[in-house]
């Protein structure tokens, strides 16, 4: 390609024999850009890199790993794509044999660990404020009850405030924990990668939700030593911090989704009436 | 019915209130990298004159060779400002109204497609405010959405059934009045959605059948890996193809809404399964240790009687 825009140039040099500056200039500009354009595409298109020679860290063991890491968590950064066809093929299968798998393990990790928080939790809780814990879950489970016998209308809403305050692990703890384990991460991240803060942050938090952008990928610079260590130390993070959302989304599922329907329900009436009347569905 | 239809339509007027905000926070930002390489490209047009200027004498293969040396920096430097996140677009064309629906959906689902992020310190701060309210509701949806479908499909399905039961003549009247929908239907179904993208996206642009299936696949299980976007294509954006991005959209949330029908359909058949499967193994079991009770019995009882003899 490079070869191509050099004859070019050479031939535009010669069609204007008379060396003029400004003419040359701008035409030489006008075939650069076309030059550069098609190096966009081949970047983009292609996933060309860059760099002449084939990238030493893209396809090694421990990026292949962090890669399969990666689709079966669904972040997909798409920092490294399969290029061939078999590869995608085997992507696709991988995906679809894998993801279930993951979801699998991870909602029984989510729920030995939210086991045993709520353990913690009613331990400290114990010593803290000397409150009963088989009462609380008795209570617990009595409205639960309650809640379960009169579904419909408005006065379930009532209900959940009330639950809300009994439930053995309050939302809050569990936010905090999130948060405090993305600040952590990101603090980890600044230090390691030299991001920002504010960036690292963000790409915690883009990380753990799982939505996975790839502007922010580490162990991405080209002149990096130990990007193997930084690899296994983000897989660790991500694992990790997936099966901690898992836990606490078990811990505070009910509530929030509750709350989530009330909103919605809110909004719902706002904007139309006729719902008004219909009282929610019963699963 | 209604709750269903409401929070639809609550999603799909989150996703335009968001590509409505973050048109208006990142299409008012230059980026940098535009000008530094709109200065690279004249730098290097100044250096190929200055080449030409001083090789007075018209020797073709030291010109090719020295200029082919600055093209090359030139593309280096390019590289650099690609993977910094120039993609040859202006700020007004990356972000318009079908680019920015498109950027709010992938951040709710949580497929991130990465090929359009937010540059701006602002716009990553929203896009987290974005990210914490929009997922709760995009769960939502997905519940809801599952539901109203399984209960749907299931009506659809025990209807055919029992259609088909009549029309075959053996009218049993005694028929269970539940039906367990089989996962193989599930499977046909979400086969055939992935199958009608895949053509889809194919005649649009003009991937082959595997790229298609791989990006159809992709984006329904989540992942999102981006390296094919629809409509991302450089050249069709300029000419103006963005109604796909919609109807991309509205292809991505309905697939979404099946993967959820297929997961609530499938659930019950998997808990029916793993039942059995686990009651098959606790047979297994308890026939073996039986067995193994057995032969421990009989080698205990035979022994003393041997050793008698």
């Amino acid at each position: 390609m490079r070869d191509n825009v050099t004859e070019d140039l050479w031939s535009i040099t010669k069609e204007m024999s008379v060396l003029h500056q400004e003419n040359w200039t701008t035409k030489a500009i006008s075939r650069i850009k076309l030059f550069e354009n098609d190096l966009v595409l081949a970047i983009r298109k292609a996933g060309w890199d860059g760099s002449e020679e084939v990238d030493s860290l893209q396809w090694t063991f421990a990026g292949a790993l962090f890669y399969s890491i990666i689709v079966i968590t669904t972040i997909g950064y798409g920092h490294i794509a399969p290029k061939t066809h078999l590869g995608k093929v085997t992507t696709i299968f991988y995906a679809i044999v894998g993801i279930p798998l993951m979801l699998l393990c991870l909602s029984n990790i989510g729920d030995i660990m939210a086991h045993s928080f709520r353990f913690l939790y009613w331990r400290i809780c114990c010593y803290a404020c000397t409150r009963d814990p088989k009462r609380n879950h008795s209570t617990r489970r009595r409205a639960k009850s309650i809640r379960i016998s009169n579904n419909g209308g408005y006065s379930d809403y009532g209900d959940e405030m009330a639950s809300n305050q009994t439930k053995p692990v309050p939302i809050w703890l569990c936010v905090f924990l999130v948060v405090s384990y993305i600040i952590g991460g990101a603090f980890l991240f600044s230090d390691w990668e030299d991001w920002g803060y504010a960036d690292s942050a963000y790409f915690c938090f883009i990380t753990l939700t799982t939505i996975g952008f790839g502007d922010f990928v580490p162990a991405q610079r080209v002149n990096k030593k130990n990007g193997e260590m930084s690899i296994a130390l983000c897989s660790l993070y991500l694992l990790f911090g997936i099966a901690l959302l898992a836990m606490s989304f078990n811990l505070v599922q009910e509530e929030v989704i509750n709350n989530v329907k009330a909103v919605a329900r809110h909004l719902g009436i706002i904007k139309d009436n006729t719902i008004e009347n219909n009282p929610d569905y019963v699963e | 019915m209604c709750t269903q239809v409401g929070v639809g339509g609550l999603i799909v007027g989150y996703a335009v209130v968001g590509a409505f905000g973050f048109m208006t926070i990142e299409g008012t930002y230059e980026r940098p990298e535009m000008e530094k390489v709109a200065k690279l490209r004249e730098s290097t047009a100044a250096r190929l004159w200055e080449l030409t200027d001083t090789e007075n004498i018209f020797n073709r293969t030291s010109w090719n060779l020295k200029a082919s040396a600055i093209l090359k920096e030139f593309q280096n430097s390019v590289a650099q400002a690609v993977k910094v996140g120039y993609d040859g677009r202006t700020v007004g064309e990356a972000w318009s109204f079908p680019s920015a629906l498109m950027f709010c959906l992938s951040v709710f689902t949580m497929i991130g497609y990465g090929n359009l992020v937010p540059r701006t310190t602002w716009g990553k701060a929203m896009t987290v405010v974005y990210a914490v309210f929009g997922i709760p509701l995009y769960v939502l949806y997905f519940m809801n959405m599952g539901k109203v479908l399984a209960q749907t499909f299931k009506w659809l399905y025990t209807r055919l059934y029992l259609c088909s039961m009549k029309s075959a003549g053996s009218s049993e009247d005694g028929q269970p009045a539940r039906i367990i929908v089989p996962s193989t239907a599930c499977l046909w179904v979400m086969g055939a959605y992935i199958a009608t993208g895949t053509i889809m996206f194919a005649e649009w642009e003009k991937w082959n059948y595997l790229d298609s299936t791989y990006f159809c696949v992709t984006s329904l299980c989540k992942i999102g890996i981006g390296d094919f976007v629809p409509g991302n294509n450089i050249m069709e954006s300029r000419s103006g193809h963005q109604t796909k991005l919609i109807i991309n959209f509205i292809y991505l949330l309905l697939g979404m809404g099946l993967v959820a029908m297929c997961y609530n359909l499938m659930r019950e058949v998997v808990k029916v399964k793993m039942h059995d499967f686990k009651e098959d193994i606790g047979l297994c079991f308890e026939d073996i240790r039986l067995r193994a009770v057995a032969c421990y019995r009989k080698r205990h009882t035979t022994t003393p009687a041997v050793v008698q003899h």
